[in-house]
């Protein structure tokens, strides 16, 4: 097979599509049974302590929830293949309007959190293999710190910094509340957003917006993958290959961007998936913190209120985000190691 | 190894320096003067607030932040008098009752405009009042007893109820009239669809733009608004919601929020000190209780409730949960609420009477166990938890806790048989009425869906007092049947009755014009806010 392209048997791309079916039948089941086994009343919660058992009635019957549960399964999969995932009792509009407004969120901060491990992740991690002795025992001991640091306790003090002190930096939200009002929503992605309108000034706000949220995000992860690329590349650079790439004379830079960089890359590229994945389901804590209006606060709070719908709705979204991102990186394996056939 | 050194040095000095240059340039574009407080005229008032709205629409949404918003596009017949439980005109423009309590005539306000366009008259307040009995969600408890309304002419109306109810006028406050016109644009579905996301009122301020994906809600003045803009009044409203509290905290100390909801009691002591910041304390009409499961043994038994009463550390708790900031509830009302009985004496802490009362009733060394459930993450409530559960220990009584969700236990206490022996609940009454906590709470058809009565209290002679100072007419009768039933409820020790927490008003100190009113808890009068630095 030829190195550099991608190529799957058509079996394999039904096989995958098939089980990726499966699996989002399995996880609406499993999330449906789970939510409604908590004793738990989301409408009388939501109903608040004044309404009438008449009010309450009339609310119940509204969300469908005066019936049988298998019977409000077996609609809401109806209605799901027909693309409606139902009314939020929190927000009270479709679910599929709320995910519209939050996902986008959550996808910006997530790519440029990504964009910024990927970077210096990937970086740091091969500049400390590369360049061995004293400064090699700096990355693994600054990964363990920087995966030590509770998100929480980064982010306040990102916000006492930058925000409160310097004043560089917005404390939250996406944009300022003027930009907010002189920006159209076309894509969702502020930033994008932004430079399809000419808005220069809107979108250096947003990115002005976008930092502190997404150092913090990405610190972790920025830990893990550089200890996992220094130890990955350091294997390889101990490989005969390696050496013989370095003994033809070639640029210690090709050496390690071509010869070490790809094959070292297998075992980053799983956990840059799986991080990927996580920042895509939303952080809780950052997007707390940070008024970042994303899928993770949206869950949290269903959750608290026992929003079904709202609940189904979100699991359903990380879940498809999930199998993209792993098909995603399952064709990358393929790309960078041809012997690798599906 | 060296070779490899001199392929890197340069470039990462490359990227260091790229990246201080990066830094500055992004920094520079937001110096901290322009970034914090605008100079000029202070014209929009920011608020922090807590959460999303429930529902934009004065029929449906109840939480506070919807009413917030309601208050400030629409507007009711009758209004609470900023700082009092007084009602006092507001669109109507004076009002008598019947002599058998069951007809209210309003004279209504003329030249009021809609935003929308359109002018309110008798038929704007009648399809109002039908639209929220008839959609039967959010405002419609309110409307239980209401039976039709009829236009005598253009400018007066009359509101007959089915049974006589005096608590009404201090219920109307909560039925907005909104534009006529538009229901009748949207008649299939009374406007709800509508009204849930666009407002048409006659209030000081109308809906510019509710952006749900920043959880922000703007709102601009209404140059057509009968009480008109000669005074002090802010010309726009942003209230966004910030869920972190120590976020909230520091945008006040910025400048960028000019008051905020959330914050601990730690950070207020720090903000007090602050020359620009101001935080106010005002007793509220909330109250703060543990609810007992009367309904079943051993709570069942008067003499168990109040030896838990006798036992139970009022003084700590306000201390030590509320450094201070909370009044002792002595009863089921709390003492800023209307017919409140000051000669009441309230439960305090004695052991040693606790323990004889519980020998009398045969538990001379308690032995027995309860089961209290508590909402996960509410501090106020564990706090209040662990301290029954450390006093009910002194006499020999074990109290196991449970954290569960409110939703949660929202189900558990709808079913007398699960319904925990202990469990906190703070009652905020929906308006400045005895009625608001005594149907809400110790009516027996406040059990299971109908309300919060969870503890399953209740007897014939106490739902009749709560029905008949219901609808008792004369001022007089109802304080007697009240005090009869504040006493019952107390002696009997329903529920034992902590504290009644004050409320704090949180801001830049040049924000002024509010004042707490009662009924309205956690609800800000816009129009009556303005700016001012002196």
């Amino acid at each position: 097979m030829r190195s550099g392209s991608i190529s799957f048997s058509s079996r394999y791309t039904l096989r995958r599509i098939l089980t990726a079916v499966l699996v989002l039948v399995g996880m609406s089941l499993i999330t449906f049974v789970l939510v409604n086994v908590i004793p738990a009343d989301p409408i009388k919660y939501a109903a608040g302590p004044n309404a009438t058992a008449e009010i309450v009635a009339n609310m119940r019957r509204e969300w469908g929830m005066d019936r049988p549960l298998p019977e409000q399964y077996v609609r809401y999969v109806i209605r799901l293949v027909h693309g409606d995932l139902g009314v939020s009792i929190m927000s009270r509009r479709a679910v599929l309007d709320d995910l519209r407004d939050y996902f986008p969120a959550t996808l910006e901060l997530a790519i440029v959190a990504f964009l910024l491990t990927l970077l210096i992740g990937v970086s740091l991690g091969l500049f400390s293999a590369a360049r061995g002795g004293g400064t090699d025992t700096i990355v693994p001991l600054a990964g363990v710190f920087g995966g030590a640091i509770p998100i929480f306790w980064l982010g306040i003090m990102l916000q006492l910094v930058f925000y409160l002190r310097l004043g560089w930096l917005p404390a939250g939200g996406r944009l300022g509340q003027d930009q907010v009002d002189a920006l159209r929503v076309i894509t969702g992605s502020m930033l994008l957003d932004a430079i399809l309108q000419r808005q220069w000034s809107i979108l250096f706000d947003a990115l002005k917006h976008l930092i502190l949220p997404a150092v913090a995000l990405s610190l972790g992860p920025i830990a893990i993958i550089a200890r996992i690329a220094r130890a990955s590349a350091r294997e390889i650079f101990g490989q005969d290959f390696v050496r013989t790439a370095q003994a033809k004379g070639l640029s210690s830079r090709r050496v390690l961007w071509v010869h070490v960089l790809k094959p070292a890359s297998i075992p980053i590229l799983t956990t840059l998936g799986s991080q990927f994945g996580y920042m895509l389901s939303g952080s809780f804590l950052v997007e707390t913190i940070f008024q970042w209006p994303g899928i993770g606060r949206y869950t949290i709070l269903a959750i608290t209120a026992v929003d079904f719908p709202a609940i189904m709705g979100a699991t359903l979204l990380v879940s498809v985000t999930f199998l993209t991102v792993n098909f995603l990186v399952d064709m990358l394996y393929v790309w960078v190691d041809p012997r690798i056939k599906y | 190894m060296t070779v490899k050194h001199s392929m890197f040095r340069p470039r990462y000095r490359v990227l260091v320096v790229a990246a201080l240059v990066a830094w500055f340039a992004i920094s520079s574009f937001g110096d901290a003067t322009s970034l914090h407080a605008a100079a000029g005229p202070h014209r929009t008032l920011f608020q922090a607030s807590i959460s999303e709205l429930d529902g934009l629409d004065p029929a449906v949404g109840q939480d506070a932040g919807s009413k917030t918003v309601h208050m400030a596009i629409y507007e009711p017949l009758v209004a609470y008098k900023i700082g009092t439980s007084e009602v006092e005109p507001r669109l109507a423009t004076s009002w008598s009752v019947s002599k058998d309590g069951r007809a209210y005539t309003f004279k209504l306000r003329q030249g009021v405009k809609f935003q929308g366009g359109g002018a309110f008259d008798a038929n704007a307040v009648k399809v109002s009042f039908d639209r929220v009995k008839k959609l039967g969600l959010g405002a419609s408890y309110l409307l239980s007893e209401y039976d039709r309304a009829v236009v005598v002419n253009a400018l007066t109306v009359t509101i007959y109820l089915k049974r006589p109810l005096a608590a009404f006028i201090r219920m109307v406050p909560g039925i907005f009239i909104v534009n006529p016109g538009r229901v009748k644009e949207h008649a299939a579905d009374l406007g709800k669809a509508w009204f849930a996301a666009n407002a048409d009122g006659t209030g000081p301020y109308r809906l510019e733009k509710w952006d749900r994906g920043s959880q922000a809600i703007t709102l601009v003045r209404f140059d057509g608004y009968w009480q008109g803009w000669q005074g002090s009044h802010f010309d726009r409203v942003i209230k966004k919601v910030i869920a972190e509290p120590s976020t909230q905290v520091l945008m006040l100390k910025a400048g960028d929020a000019d008051f905020i909801q959330r914050y601990t009691l730690d950070s207020l002591t720090e903000l007090a000190k602050d020359p620009n910041i101001q935080v106010k304390w005002y007793s509220t009409i909330n109250a703060f209780v543990l609810v007992l499961a009367n309904n079943r043994k051993p709570l069942s038994d008067v003499r168990v409730r109040q030896a838990l009463a006798y036992a139970f550390p009022y003084d700590k708790l306000i201390d030590v949960v509320y450094e201070g900031h909370a009044d002792r509830l002595v009863g089921p009302l709390p003492s800023s609420m209307p017919y409140f009985d000051k000669t009441l004496k309230p439960y305090t802490r004695d052991l040693v009477k606790a323990k004889q009362l519980l020998a009398t009733a045969g538990y001379p060394n308690g032995g027995f166990t309860l089961q209290l459930k508590v909402v996960e993450g509410i501090e106020t409530m564990i706090t209040a938890a662990q301290l029954m559960q450390a006093a009910a220990k002194e006499i020999g009584i074990t109290i196991n806790i449970q954290q569960v969700q409110w939703p949660s236990l929202v189900a558990l206490f709808q079913d007398p048989k699960t319904t925990p022996d202990i469990f906190p609940l703070f009652q905020f009454p929906a308006f400045a009425d005895p009625d608001a906590i005594f149907s809400v709470n110790y009516d027996r058809k406040a059990q299971r869906t109908g309300g919060y009565n969870g503890g399953y209290f209740g007897t014939a002679e106490s739902d009749s007092l709560i029905a008949r100072a219901r609808a008792a007419t004369s001022d007089q009768e109802r304080a007697r049947l009240y005090a009869q039933l504040q006493r019952m409820i107390l002696e009997d020790s329903v529920n034992i009755f902590l504290a009644s927490p004050q409320w704090s008003f949180v801001a830049r100190k040049a924000v002024k014009g509010f004042n707490y009113t009662p009924a309205l808890a956690d609800q800000f009068p816009y129009y009556q806010m303005y700016w001012d630095e002196r």
